[in-house]
């Protein structure tokens, strides 16, 4: 897989474009204990993953006080890491500290129908979609 | 072209009322004087762009004839320069805090019976540059 360079990330969300320095994209999986007791003592638990999943979450560290919108979902674009559609502002944070710039940092939630190439196949391509 | 230089050479002749010199002074300067040199100069990015708000580092040595002038030159120095925020010399200056400060080695010129005392500040100044 080739190294890319972070610069020249550019993030927005609901057509704000932020002054970003950090974009980060996780995912998880909710994962339930399906173990029974006809395991063998000693043995490993059973997990899988449960029925219904949350999507993947973005976060966002930026110069200036943007606060983004929590209300519903918006656009969120970043071309970078193949993240476009729509997500919820689910926390953000201003700070100023001293003899530094102003500074913020914000949480979303993918919704459904956003897609976020999770960089795993050849094409580059958009292979992950939440349903 | 504007620099932080030559807001720091004026601000520092008007409060102490003596002659501010860049690296290095003259043979024949009288005492007192002042010595200037920036020491760094950090500059912050964006995942896009340059934030054009660098954060210079200045070493400042104050000279005088006797150790108590030198202290009083210090602090001079220390009510014009710190906490300075505002514009000067057509440069966008955000802050300029004294960071530290300190006493100098004694120095005996050549062909002087009397010594001169040296006190060192250190001012960090963030300003806006032009992009």
């Amino acid at each position: 897989m080739a190294i890319a360079d972070s610069q020249g990330t550019t993030f927005t969300f609901n057509a704000i474009a932020f002054l970003a320095t950090n974009v980060k994209v996780m995912s998880s999986v909710n994962e339930i204990d399906a173990s029974t007791l006809d395991l063998a003592s000693g043995s490993m638990r059973a997990y899988q993953p449960a029925p219904l999943k949350d999507g993947d979450t973005v976060s966002c560290q930026y110069f200036g006080t943007q606060r983004p919108a929590m209300d519903k979902n918006y656009a969120i674009a970043c071309a970078k890491l193949g993240i476009s559609g729509l997500a919820l502002c689910t926390k953000w944070e201003n700070e100023a500290k001293v003899g530094e710039l102003l500074t913020g940092s914000a949480e979303f939630r993918l919704s459904g129908g956003t897609t976020r190439d999770d960089g795993t196949d050849a094409t580059d391509g958009t292979d992950t979609t939440t349903p | 072209m504007p620099y932080p230089e030559t807001w720091l050479r004026g601000a520092i002749e008007k409060a102490a009322g003596c002659p501010a010199w860049p690296m290095a002074v003259p043979e024949a300067a009288p005492v007192p004087f002042v010595v200037y040199r920036r020491n760094s100069t950090i500059r912050e990015r964006t995942l896009a762009f340059q934030t054009a708000t660098p954060v210079a580092t200045f070493q400042v040595w104050i000279v005088a004839d006797s150790y108590l002038a030198a202290k009083d030159l210090g602090e001079k120095v220390r009510l014009g320069v710190d906490n300075f925020n505002g514009s000067g010399a057509g440069l966008t200056i955000d802050h300029a805090f004294l960071t530290d400060e300190s006493d100098g080695e004694v120095d005996y010129d050549e062909g002087q019976d009397k010594p001169t005392y040296t006190i060192q500040q250190i001012y960090e100044i963030r300003y806006c540059e032009t992009r």
